[in-house]
């Protein structure tokens, strides 16, 4: 029971942060090239080279993000290895 | 044309750059790139912790980058200790007037008080080699007045050569020393206050990583990570303790216990770890930029974890960007957490072989809502800042409940 509802509060906090129209473009980009593959040419990279476009877009967000959840949760890494360890857990 | 010439070159070195976050990663085809960041968190009535993290980035040659990171913590409040709060006469640790690390709160054993400063610092040397391979070596040093680390790692990335897809792998070895701020680590088991104390606590982890990135499409990257590990020493919390309860009416334990002793807590000396991670970026039809990423973790304390992060970048004219985040995790409870030693349990047959009443191996959910906000100068920095809140929910520890505020101001700064 208790799960259901934080798998509801999930969906619903993604509606909320995302809005409707946002929405449409995931249902867009879950449909139409979220999953599709394409053969891209290297002039056709231009997006994918953009800053945003990398998976760890934000390297101080990311460490500050993996400090805070290491010293409060028990699992941890997935993303790389290697980093300077803490006391905190 | 020297811009166009970056930015190609930029567009060829993004694809390397995926596999691994630990990897330099390209400081937009810029000579040095500089990314400060200052960071508020603070607990409810709890740990309040202050962060600088500073990021250097340059381009020594055309084939090699050097990448510099410094973190400082400031950390003081105080944290849940595993003991219940039932009895008052228990000795409480002395801690030196300014020394750190954890001491009991206001005579509770249920809360200790704690602070400490950290500085670490890493430095990874990036080699890349006729464009498709390309090495990672990296070092890191951390220090706090209880526990020092030191880490080597090493990466490596290759693209096919169609360089659609990025194969990785890393190792790293983590040395860690712990100990009390009183100086070295209590027996197992003993009880509050008193047995021996051992000398400090050495462990090694090793982990290992295998990934591979895919160009889906012209607006989507893909990535799969396995990683595995072994942590092997000392893994016991020094500070942490565990209650022996006995109940008030045996035949009724809805009236509550009454606490007979304290311990200090015992883990295993080795946990083998595993994970597979999946992540997304996409670029949306409007230009909005989303991160989807997955995480699957278990390990032999059968702690089995799910996290889920979501982060869609709104981008505006003129550099602005709004990015809401959300994240949910859950973690069942390690093998050997207890709430306390049960009395009658105690007396049939003694401690059990390892006990810990940290409420981090609890059962346990948690979200995160956030958003960051900023702007982009194209060719010279970003500057965001973000507001998130944290909340976790744990099924048996004595504080069920903890919520963080998280605030976060960086500026990153690019130099020809």
């Amino acid at each position: 029971m208790k799960k259901n509802l934080t798998i509801h509060g999930i969906l619903a906090c993604l509606l909320l942060l995302t809005g409707c129209s946002t929405m449409k473009d995931v249902s867009n980009a879950v449909t139409d090239s979220l999953f599709s593959y394409e053969k891209v040419k290297p002039w056709q990279k231009g997006e994918l080279a953009k800053e945003d476009m990398q998976l760890v877009d934000d390297g101080v967000m990311t460490y500050a993000d993996d400090h805070i959840y290491f010293s409060k949760e028990a699992a941890t890494g997935g993303k790389g290895v290697g980093g300077g360890g803490c006391g905190c857990n | 044309m020297k811009s166009i010439q970056k930015k190609l070159a930029l567009a060829s070195c993004t694809l390397l750059s995926h596999g691994l976050p630990n990897t330099v990663q390209a400081a937009e085809g810029e000579d040095w790139a500089v990314d400060g960041s200052l960071l508020h968190y603070a607990e409810e009535d709890r740990i309040t912790v202050n962060k600088f993290i500073g990021t250097l980035v340059t381009n020594v040659s055309e084939a090699d980058k050097v990448k510099v990171d410094l973190v400082y913590d400031t950390m003081s409040g105080s944290t849940p200790s595993g003991a219940l709060d039932g009895a008052g006469s228990f000795a409480t640790i002395s801690t030196p007037s300014g020394a750190g690390g954890f001491s009991a709160s206001s005579g509770s054993t249920s809360v200790a008080d704690f602070e400490d400063t950290r500085l670490g610092v890493s430095v990874d040397w990036e080699h890349t080699k006729k464009r498709v391979h390309r090495i990672n070596y990296g070092s890191s040093i951390s220090v706090e007045k209880d526990f020092t680390s030191f880490g080597l790692n090493t990466n490596y990335a290759q693209d096919t050569s169609s360089r659609i897809v990025t194969y990785s792998a890393g190792i790293a070895a983590t040395f860690d020393s712990v100990r009390r701020s009183t100086g070295g680590t209590p027996e197992p088991f003993a009880e509050y206050g008193q047995g021996l104390t051992l000398e400090e606590g050495a462990r090694v982890t090793w982990d290992t990583i295998f990934g591979v990135t895919r160009v889906l499409n012209r607006r989507t990257l893909g990535q799969i990570n396995f990683s595995t590990g072994l942590n092997d020493g000392y893994l016991t919390d020094p500070y942490k303790l565990i209650s022996r309860t006995v109940l008030l009416d045996p035949l009724d334990p809805s009236q509550g216990f009454d606490e007979t002793a304290t311990y200090y807590e015992n883990r295993p000396s080795s946990r083998q770890r595993s994970s597979v991670y999946m992540s997304m970026s996409h670029t949306t039809r409007n230009d909005n930029v989303m991160h989807l990423s997955y995480r699957y973790y278990w390990d032999d304390w059968d702690v089995i974890s799910n996290t889920l992060d979501y982060r869609l970048k709104f981008r505006y004219e003129g550099g602005f960007f709004i990015e809401p985040h959300f994240r949910y995790y859950d973690q069942t409870a390690a093998n050997f957490y207890m709430f306390s030693i049960p009395q009658e349990t105690f007396l049939l047959t003694g401690f059990p072989e390892y006990a810990s009443a940290d409420y981090r191996l609890d059962q346990t959910e948690s979200t995160t809502v956030g958003i960051n906000i900023g702007k982009t100068f194209p060719g010279e920095g970003k500057l965001r800042v973000r507001i998130e809140q944290v909340e976790w929910t744990y099924e048996n520890s004595l504080f069920d409940t903890n919520k963080a505020l998280v605030v976060q101001l960086s500026y990153k700064k690019l130099f020809e």
